[in-house]
């Protein structure tokens, strides 16, 4: 399974950015075709298989939303760029590991939350509370709005995935399930405790 | 949708310009409420993102677990029968033996050599896409369950790839190797997939399987000739069919 070669970089890149029912497939041969080499680099850098599945995943995520996004300029091989974008995970993951050791967290307002370990818990809550309402809101729902707001699938994309007839049908279900999310969201006490609107 | 959730949206997603951008904004700088009103859309699509970017982690879970499963091969009791017989028939009829022998021999060289073709379609989406179940089905090797969706679903697609390729590894998991030829044979004759270097090795191995010992080393060395992922596999294979060759003298 791992080292399967049977996509171009090219071939992945036109797959995620087509989107649509194929994308999953492209997905997963990134996926493989990258995952040996990245987890042994970290796990040779005092990483556990752990650390290095969590690293790679997340260096997956980055190139996917870069590519989704169009900044994905292909100035690199997406093997390198993976490869990279994890070694600076890694080596952040590390420093961070070593300050906790030593306690000596340096507070700062224009610190990001990846160093503030505040900002951290308070990130983790708002992601606990977001997937709580999501579903509430029911399983359908929840994929529709994935899709359309995270995915990008267009309407007729969403339709065709989701069996209805047409995109209008898709684009009245996405707004009537991003009505109840709101609805859902604004009226749960710890959404005003965290974003204290 | 009304018409002012629309306007936020477009502003959000950077799709507002020129008058209209500008109109928006100096209504944000002007109304309050509209003001809270574009907040709280903007905490809905952050919030939704922040949970596209956990379920886009789910998912490379899933695949994970995938690599991580160990891949057991149980030798199915049929098999354990059919070796018996062989055992039993080299016993009774002696001169049974040379043709046994092959049947044997292709038989093992076949499981020493077959691992079901990896699920490059994955299963996250519509769960009730009858694709979607029949991969859930190839995923848990219930491959003759697997084979009879791919199979209703090939009038419907008759030139779905994806789908001929995937029953024709199902045949050949459960002993049908003479309808994996059929299929594979449909599927190297279009070029325009992602399959091509694994549909000739389970061609190879489907030719193995159903005892053409000639056509199998004919299509390995054209393997072997081309490169890509099975060359190694498909190098081994032939100096093991030449070692049995040059045994049993032929």
């Amino acid at each position: 399974m791992p080292g399967d070669k049977a996509f171009t970089d090219e071939a992945i890149i036109t797959g995620i950015l087509n989107g649509g029912m194929e994308e999953s497939k492209y997905i997963k041969a990134l996926y493989l075709q990258n995952l040996d080499r990245v987890t042994r680099h970290i796990e040779l850098n005092k990483g556990t298989r752990e650390d290095a599945i969590d690293i790679f995943q997340e260096a997956v995520l980055v190139f996917y939303e870069k590519v989704k996004k169009g900044e994905f300029r292909g100035d690199s091989s997406i093997a390198t760029f993976i490869y990279a974008v994890a070694q600076n995970l890694w080596l952040s993951k590390l420093k961070k590991r070593k300050r906790a050791l030593h306690h000596t967290y340096v507070v700062d307002s224009n610190i990001q939350a990846e160093n503030n370990p505040e900002l951290a818990v308070l990130d983790q809550e708002k992601g606990r509370l977001i997937m709580a309402v999501l579903n509430r809101v029911g399983a359908s729902c929840k994929k529709i709005l994935l899709y359309a707001v995270y995915y990008q699938y267009s309407m007729q994309e969403i339709a065709a995935k989701m069996g209805y007839k047409n995109e209008q049908i898709a684009k009245n279900k996405k707004y009537k399930c991003k009505k109840r999310f709101k609805q859902l969201l604004l009226a749960d006490p710890v959404y005003q405790e965290l974003y204290g609107d | 949708m009304n018409q002012e959730d629309e306007l936020i949206e477009k502003y959000l997603e950077g799709k507002l310009t020129g008058k209209s951008l500008e109109a928006f904004e100096e209504r944000l700088g002007t109304d309050p409420a509209f003001s809270k009103a574009v907040k709280i859309q903007k905490n809905i699509q952050d919030a939704l993102k922040t949970a596209g970017k956990m379920d886009f982690i789910q998912n490379l879970k899933a695949i994970q677990a995938e690599v991580d499963k160990p891949k057991t091969k149980s030798i199915p009791v049929k098999r354990l029968w059919l070796a018996a017989a062989v055992v039993m028939l080299m016993l009774v009829l002696p001169f049974t033996w040379f043709y046994f022998f092959n049947v044997n021999t292709n038989e093992r060289l076949f499981d020493a050599s077959f691992k079901p073709y990896d699920n490059l379609i994955g299963t996250r989406d519509n769960p009730n896409d009858r694709l979607q179940v029949a991969m859930k089905k190839y995923d848990n090797e219930d491959y003759e369950g697997a084979l009879n969706d791919y199979l209703a679903l090939l009038p419907k697609h008759p030139d779905s790839i994806d789908i001929r390729m995937y029953a024709a590894v199902s045949c050949l998991a459960i002993g049908k190797p003479l309808a994996a030829i059929r299929h594979l044979k449909r599927v190297n004759k279009k070029g325009d997939h992602i399959h091509p270097q694994a549909a000739k090795w389970y061609l190879a191995l489907a030719y193995l399987k159903s005892g053409d010992r000639d056509m199998a080393t004919k299509t390995l060395r054209e393997i072997v000739k081309k490169g890509g992922r099975y060359t190694h596999q498909a190098r081994e294979l032939l100096k093991k069919l030449d070692r049995v060759g040059a045994r049993v003298g032929v």
